[in-house]
């Protein structure tokens, strides 16, 4: 299972999944490949980016318009997600890499606080440079 | 009913749940009772009979679009299980070919360019509410386990093969609940472009004055990103 972690981390770091993924809670319109339109309330994207939602209506051309109570959707189908107006796109990404990269004086937990700072830093003068010296 | 049914042959391996009595519907077509077996390779429903080959429907998980649970519908009393799957351009017989519509558009290679995606209505009726949840989670998981081949090609580019994601720390060593300082370095990347726009805007620095501009980046581990 920490494979998947750190694939999170990684996709979410380079990606917006991370963002995505603070939408958990809202409801939006997801829009697929041929037509199709949800608007549901999302429940969850995992890191594949395939995205569950409840309370959905789904609308196909032709068809008439079908109400799901859950539904999961496959991530190859998802054309858009439309993000609520009210969201701040730029300020809630970066209170998600805030919350995934926290300062070690910000972590909460009390006695473990302070062995992470004794630790962090000598752990972090043996990492090695994110930067070749001459960058 | 002609060709609604086809010859399948019922996964033996990697079967996560099956359910022996399972009433399925294609559209408004009634399919019949019989055993819906969820496996990891496909999700198969078979009709009960006699015969040694069992008819019924075979579903991939890349072509399954969506499946979710269906409470209230007009035409159907009963909450239930709706599996939407892709149909491939193949398959209709009632449509005339267009030329202009790739053979395999209908998958997932290719469909932005002629959005020719047909999907048909699974319904199955399972026998318990509570069979109808498991089948729902247990699709879910089998989905999560194919992710399409062509993903994953840009692993290690240039932007961020520098950045160290952390140790692989399973049985959690280290003894931090949470990850370590900043695996990413974005302390380094926020921080030190907030320190220069401070000091433009303020007037400390300026931009090429100094030679030891480049220790910016690496002064400040505790710098507040606002």
């Amino acid at each position: 299972m920490s494979n998947l972690n750190r694939k999170y981390k990684k996709e979410s770091c380079r990606t917006l999944l991370g963002f995505l993924r603070c939408l958990v809670g809202q409801r939006t319109q997801i829009d697929l490949y041929g037509g199709i339109m949800l608007v549901g309330t999302l429940v969850d994207i995992d890191v594949n980016r395939n995205i569950q939602l409840t309370q959905v209506t789904m609308s196909r051309p032709i068809h008439k318009p079908v109400s799901f109570n859950r539904l999961y959707v496959r991530y190859t189908n998802v054309r858009y997600v439309r993000i609520p107006d009210d969201i701040d796109v730029v300020e809630t990404i970066r209170q998600d890499l805030k919350q995934m990269n926290p300062k070690p004086n910000e972590i909460v937990g009390g006695g473990q606080k302070k062995m992470h700072v004794r630790k962090g830093r000598e752990y972090e003068r043996n990492l090695p440079p994110l930067r070749p010296e001459n960058y | 009913m002609p060709a609604l049914l086809n010859t399948v042959t019922v996964p033996t391996e990697y079967v996560r749940q099956q359910y022996p009595s399972v009433k399925a519907y294609l559209e408004d077509d009634y399919l019949g009772q019989g055993v819906l077996c969820i496996a990891e390779s496909q999700l198969v429903w078979t009709a009960v009979s006699n015969d040694s080959q069992r008819q019924g429907i075979a579903i991939d998980y890349p072509s399954l679009t969506m499946h979710g649970i269906v409470t209230h519908d007009p035409k159907y009393p009963e909450e239930h299980l709706v599996v939407v799957v892709q149909k491939s351009n193949d398959d209709d017989d009632d449509e005339t070919e267009n030329p202009q519509e790739n053979g395999d558009s209908a998958r997932s290679d290719s469909p932005v360019e002629f959005d020719s995606i047909r999907t048909v209505n699974y319904r199955f009726v399972m026998a318990t509410s509570e069979d109808l949840k498991v089948a729902y989670q247990t699709i879910a998981e089998c989905q999560a386990l194919h992710p399409d081949p062509l993903d994953d090609m840009v692993e290690d580019d240039e932007v961020g093969s520098d950045i160290d994601y952390g140790e692989e720390d399973e049985n959690n060593e280290n003894g931090n609940g949470n990850n370590d300082d900043d695996p990413y370095g974005y302390n380094a990347h926020f921080s030190g472009s907030h320190q220069q726009t401070r000091g433009t805007r303020f007037g400390g620095h300026r931009r090429g004055d100094h030679a030891d501009q480049d220790d910016h980046n690496s002064n400040n581990p505790t710098e507040e990103m606002e």
